[in-house]
C-alpha cells in the first residue's frame, strides 16, 4: 500500500456513508433484530432519573413498573452446564423465591399507592399555590424605604464625591441604576450588585456591568484594599444593628486607603411617618440617624465623615484612613 | 500599559489535570517572557500546595493583569471583579447544567451560577482566549467582544512514561486470548455518556466480538451516574467485560492508551477533549462522535460520527479494527494531529495570544 494512502484518512462522510449503509443491510438482514436495540436502550433508561418536576407522572409509572419482582431467573451460561445447574436450582427455589416476591410486590405496590395519592395532593395544592402568592415585597419595591425622587436628588451630591475615582467603584444594591449610570458618563469605572435580576437584567442589556447578588455574599468576595470606592444603600438600612456594623466593618476591609466610602439611607423619622407603617412594623431593623452612621463608620477606620440630604433621605460620605489607621471592631 | 506581572487565578489547582498542567504551563511561560507570574486559587491539591496562594491573598497593584482560568463557578468571580486591575479570561468550558440536572442537581445549580459568572465577566475582560472554536462561540453568544482560539498547554507526552506493566500484560493477555479492547477516558460524569458506550459495546459484542472488553477509565464525578451505568452494565450481562478504574496514576493510563485498540468518545459534551490527543499521540485510532468540540479536537484525524446509535458505533468500531488500510491511515493522522497540539505548538500560539491580548491593555 503506497505511504499517501497511509498517510490520508478516506474522509469520515465516505466512510460513514459505507458504515451507515451496512448497518441498514444488516438490519434488513434481520441481523440486527430491532427488539434487541429496543432492550439495549430501555437497559439504562430504567434507571436514569426521573425528573419528578418535570414528569411526576412518568416517575410513578416507572415505579409502577419497578414494583413488579421478576423471579424468572436468566439462565443462560457460557459454560455448557451451567445452563442446565441454573435451571434446576431456578426450579428447586421456586417456591421460596415466589413467597418472598408476593411480599416485596405487595410493599412495593403499597409504596407506589401512597405516591399517587401523594401526588394528587400536590397538584392540587400547586393549583391553590398559584391563586394565593403574594407579590414579593423587595420585588415590588415595598421594603426600599424611600421615596424614589428624594434619592435621585442625593445622586448629584455623591457624583460631586465620587467623580474622579480612582479605581473600581462598587454601589451595593444599587437598584435601577440612578447612580452607576451617572457614575459611568462621568469616567468612574463603577459596577453595581442588587439582588433583583428584573433591575439587574435591564442595566446589564445598557451596557452596565451590573451583578445579580446580594449586598454582604458579593462584599465578603471582594479583595482586601481593592476598591477606590463603595456606595452601600438598600439594605444597608434595613438589616438589624449587628449585619449594619459588620457591612461596615466590611466596607472597612474593601475600600483603599484614600478611598470614598458612602451610606445612602432614611432618616428614622420617616419611618414613623402614617403612610410607613406596613414598612416600620415588618423591617427587621430600623434606619440608623446619620450621625449614628457617622460614629459607626468613623471607628470603622473612616474619617472626614460628611453628611448631605435630600427630603428625607440622606448620605453618609467618609474616606479610608492610611493603612494603619483603622480601628474596626 | 507597562505589564510587570501576569497573575493567574484559578478556582481549583488539581493535579493529573488538563486546567491544572495548563495553568502550571501558562505560568512559566509568562516568567519566560519577563513577567513576574504567581498562582491564587480557591482550592490546590497538598503537592502543589507551596505553587499558589490563597486568592484572597492577592494584593496586586500598578502594571499587574489578572488571568483567570474559567472552568467552574467560585468567588474567585466576584474577588476579581473588584479589582481594578486590567483581568484576561482563559476559557475551557463549563458544561451546560441541564446535563446534569436530574442527576446531580446541586452541581447542576453550581454550573447555572458558573455561566452567569462567566457572562458578567464579559463587561470587565479585556480579551478571552478559548481552548477551541467551539469554546470561543460559546464566549462570543455570552457577550465577549474580544475572543481568540489557542489550543491548552498540555503535554500528551507527559505520560509516555514507562506503562505499568501489569496493566499491560493483563490488556495483552485479553487481546491475544479473548478478544479486542475498547477504551474511554474520561470522568463518570451523563455529559460524557458513557451509557451510549456501554449500549454500542453491548452491540459490537452480540454482532461482531462476543469477547471483547470495555474499559472505562477515570474518576467519578456523578456517584448516581456511576449506580445506574454499573446497573445497565450488570442488565445487559457485562459486568465482566466492563472495567469501571476511577482514576489511576500515569503509568496505569499509559498502560490503558497502550493495550487498547481503539479509543472511542460519544460525549454529548467537550469543550476540547485532551483524551482524544492522547489517544492519537498513542497511536490509538479514535473514533467519536461530532458533539462539542471533539470534532474540532480530531481535526479531521479520527472517524467522526454523525450519529451514535448503537448499530453505527458497533459497525463504526468494527470497520476500523477490521480494516486495517484505515486503522494505518487513521493512526498516521492522528499521531500528525497530536503533533500538531504538542506542547511546544501550545506553548508557541498561546505566547502568540497573549501577546497580543497584552497589547490591548
Amino acid at each position: 500500500m503506497p505511504d499517501t494512502d497511509i498517510d490520508m484518512p478516506p474522509s469520515s462522510e465516505r466512510v460513514n456513508a459505507e458504515i451507515e449503509a451496512e448497518v441498514r443491510r444488516r438490519r434488513a438482514a434481520g441481523e440486527i433484530p430491532a427488539e434487541l436495540e429496543a432492550q439495549l436502550d430501555q437497559a439504562f433508561e430504567r434507571y436514569s432519573p426521573m425528573s419528578a418536576r418535570d414528569d411526576l407522572q412518568a416517575g410513578l409509572r416507572a415505579a409502577d413498573r419497578a414494583a413488579w419482582i421478576d423471579v424468572d431467573v436468566p439462565v443462560a451460561s457460557r459454560i455448557a452446564a451451567g445452563t442446565f445447574v441454573k435451571r434446576v436450582l431456578r426450579k428447586a427455589m421456586a417456591w421460596y423465591l415466589n413467597y418472598l416476591a408476593q411480599q416485596v410486590r405487595t410493599l412495593g405496590a403499597t409504596g407506589v399507592a401512597v405516591m399517587h395519592a401523594l401526588a394528587l395532593r400536590v397538584a392540587a395544592l400547586d393549583g391553590k399555590l398559584g391563586q394565593l402568592s403574594p407579590a414579593d415585597p423587595v420585588e415590588n419595591g415595598d421594603v426600599q424605604g424611600l421615596p424614589p425622587e428624594d434619592v435621585l436628588a442625593l445622586a448629584p451630591g455623591l457624583l460631586a464625591r465620587f467623580g474622579g475615582t480612582d479605581g473600581r467603584l462598587l454601589h451595593a444594591e444599587c437598584g435601577d441604576g440612578w447612580l452607576i449610570c451617572k457614575l459611568v458618563d462621568s469616567g468612574v469605572d463603577a459596577y453595581g450588585t442588587d439582588p433583583r435580576p428584573s433591575l439587574v437584567d435591564p442595566l446589564l442589556a445598557r451596557g452596565m456591568d451590573a451583578w445579580q447578588e446580594c449586598t454582604e455574599k458579593h462584599l465578603e468576595a471582594v479583595a482586601p484594599s481593592s476598591l477606590g470606592g463603595l456606595v452601600l444603600s438598600g439594605i444597608v438600612e434595613r438589616a438589624p444593628l449587628a449585619r449594619q456594623r459588620d457591612m461596615v466593618a466590611s466596607a472597612a476591609r474593601v475600600v483603599r486607603a484614600g478611598g470614598r466610602f458612602a451610606v445612602v439611607s432614611t432618616d428614622p423619622s420617616a419611618w414613623s411617618a402614617d403612610q410607613r407603617q406596613g414598612e416600620s412594623d415588618l423591617s427587621p431593623g430600623r434606619p440608623l440617624h446619620a450621625s449614628t452612621w457617622s460614629l459607626l463608620i468613623e471607628r470603622a477606620g473612616f474619617g472626614g465623615c460628611e453628611v448631605i440630604r435630600s427630603g428625607e433621605a440622606f448620605a453618609v460620605i467618609a474616606t479610608r484612613a492610611a493603612a494603619g489607621g483603622s480601628t474596626a471592631h | 500599559m507597562n505589564v510587570t506581572a501576569v497573575d493567574q487565578f484559578i478556582p481549583s489547582l488539581a493535579v493529573h489535570d488538563a486546567i491544572g498542567a495548563h495553568t502550571l504551563q501558562l505560568q512559566s511561560l509568562a516568567m519566560e517572557m519577563g513577567f513576574a507570574s504567581h498562582l491564587y486559587v480557591q482550592n490546590v491539591a497538598p503537592q502543589l500546595a507551596s505553587r499558589a496562594r490563597h486568592y484572597t491573598a492577592y494584593r496586586g497593584g500598578r502594571g499587574h493583569v489578572l488571568l483567570y482560568q474559567a472552568s467552574i463557578g467560585s468567588p474567585v468571580a466576584d474577588f476579581l471583579v473588584g479589582r481594578p486591575e486590567p483581568l484576561l479570561l482563559s476559557y475551557h468550558n463549563i458544561t451546560p447544567a441541564h446535563m446534569l440536572e436530574h442527576w446531580e442537581p446541586a452541581v447542576s445549580a453550581e454550573l447555572d451560577d458558573a455561566r452567569s459568572e462567566l457572562a458578567r465577566l464579559a463587561r470587565r475582560t479585556t480579551h478571552a482566549i478559548a481552548d477551541s472554536g467551539f469554546n470561543e462561540a460559546e464566549l462570543r453568544g455570552l457577550g465577549y467582544t474580544s475572543t481568540s482560539v489557542s489550543p491548552p498547554m498540555i503535554d500528551p507526552a507527559a505520560i509516555s512514561m514507562a506503562p505499568d506493566a501489569a496493566t499491560v500484560d493483563w490488556l495483552d493477555h485479553w487481546r491475544r486470548t479473548r478478544g479486542s479492547v475498547l477504551l474511554f477516558v474520561g470522568r463518570i460524569i451523563p455529559n460524557k455518556a458513557q451509557h451510549d458506550l456501554v449500549r454500542a459495546f453491548a452491540l459490537y459484542r452480540a454482532l461482531y466480538d462476543p469477547g471483547a472488553r470495555l474499559c472505562l477509565v477515570g474518576g467519578v464525578s456523578s456517584p448516581r451516574y456511576l449506580a445506574a451505568l454499573r446497573a445497565q452494565v450488570q442488565d445487559l450481562g457485562l459486568t465482566d467485560v466492563v472495567d469501571f478504574t476511577g482514576g489511576v496514576s500515569g503509568p496505569e493510563l499509559a498502560a490503558y492508551y497502550r493495550g487498547a485498540d481503539v479509543f472511542v468518545c460519544l460525549s454529548d459534551h467537550e469543550g476540547f477533549c485532551v483524551p482524544v490527543v492522547e489517544a492519537m499521540h498513542h497511536r490509538l485510532p479514535v473514533v467519536g462522535f461530532d458533539a462539542g468540540a471533539v470534532g474540532e479536537t480530531m481535526g479531521g484525524a479520527g472517524l467522526t460520527l454523525r450519529s451514535k446509535s448503537p448499530a453505527l458505533v458497533a459497525t463504526a468500531v468494527n470497520r476500523v479494527l477490521t480494516d486495517s488500510r484505515l486503522r494505518e491511515s487513521l493512526i498516521a493522522a492522528g499521531s500528525r494531529r497530536a503533533m500538531s497540539l504538542s506542547l511546544d505548538a501550545g506553548r508557541s500560539s498561546y505566547r502568540s495570544e497573549l501577546e497580543k491580548a497584552l497589547s490591548l491593555l
